[in-house]
């Protein structure tokens, strides 16, 4: 009985966690999943900027993953489409980081 | 216990996915109409004894023979670069530099710039035997300041490189 509890208080523990990571499509255990935001008529680029936000253990979370930062970091001022990473092991630590390609 | 074990083992299962040294996520690939680009994630690859580490990341588009590096660094006061390079020789050449920004980031100065440099060039400064200085030079390059190779990092992210560079060299 005691085995069943810690086994469901453990699944539940990991689900719970993963949930804190954006994402379509969320692993329980391991997620690294890479999908679109936004696509725009712009073809044709020639920069990528990234930026990245952390989480810790479902308690902490901060940084800026916002487009503009992650334009700002390449100097893009035109952009073509913007795709995100979602990458979580066990939710105990996660990472949200935004690519965004123009020129 | 089986259930600690099983806990235990799924757990390994997912850092080792997580940690193993294969390519996946280090870097992006867009075909377009004039060519296909590359962006390789951001390594830190060479440190300063103040100013910390400096990130750097890499843009290359098929068929010009160029890849654009961006890196970020800190300085405890504002610094404008005119110009990097890399290696210890006198014959290295000079690279010039866009600034991105400067802006302040707790106590210092957060910059970020931006150099194009021929594609065989970086092969050659980012192979795992190499790991030289990177030479941030300020305004009328008067002062350079010098970011030395991250030893502990140097050999993995080197390698990694290599790897990536293999595949734009055979993807032209």
């Amino acid at each position: 009985m005691k085995k069943c509890l810690f086994c469901a208080m453990a699944a539940a523990t990991a689900l719970f966690f993963a949930s804190c990571v954006t994402s379509p499509l969320v692993g329980g255990i391991y997620t690294d999943v890479t999908a679109p935001i936004t696509a725009t008529s712009n073809s044709n680029s020639s920069k990528v900027g990234t930026a990245e936000a952390k989480g810790i253990l479902g308690v902490y979370a901060g940084g800026d993953a916002s487009i503009e930062a992650a334009a700002r970091n390449a100097g893009i001022t035109k952009i073509h489409h913007v795709d995100y990473k979602a990458f979580s092991v066990l939710g105990v630590y996660s990472t949200y980081t935004v690519l965004v390609y123009g020129e | 216990m089986k259930t600690f074990r099983l806990v235990m083992a799924l757990m390994i299962v997912s850092v080792t996915a997580s940690l193993g040294q294969n390519l996946k996520g280090t870097y992006y690939s867009k075909p377009q109409d004039n060519g296909t680009l590359y962006y390789i994630m951001p390594l830190e690859m060479f440190s300063h004894p103040q100013n910390g580490a400096i990130p750097v990341d890499f843009t290359h588009l098929t068929g010009t023979g160029e890849i654009r590096i961006t890196f970020t660094f800190s300085n405890p006061e504002p610094v404008n670069l005119s110009g990097i390079s890399f290696g210890a020789d006198d014959k290295k050449q000079i690279f010039e530099v866009e600034k991105y920004y400067i802006q302040p980031e707790k106590s210092t100065w957060s910059h970020r710039y931006s150099a194009i440099i021929p594609l065989p060039l970086a092969e050659h400064v980012f192979s795992p035997d190499n790991a030289d200085n990177f030479y941030l030079f300020t305004e009328n390059y008067d002062d350079a300041i010098i970011f030395k190779a991250k030893n502990n990092s140097w050999k993995k992210n080197s390698q990694i490189l290599q790897k990536i560079f293999t595949i734009l060299s055979h993807n032209q």
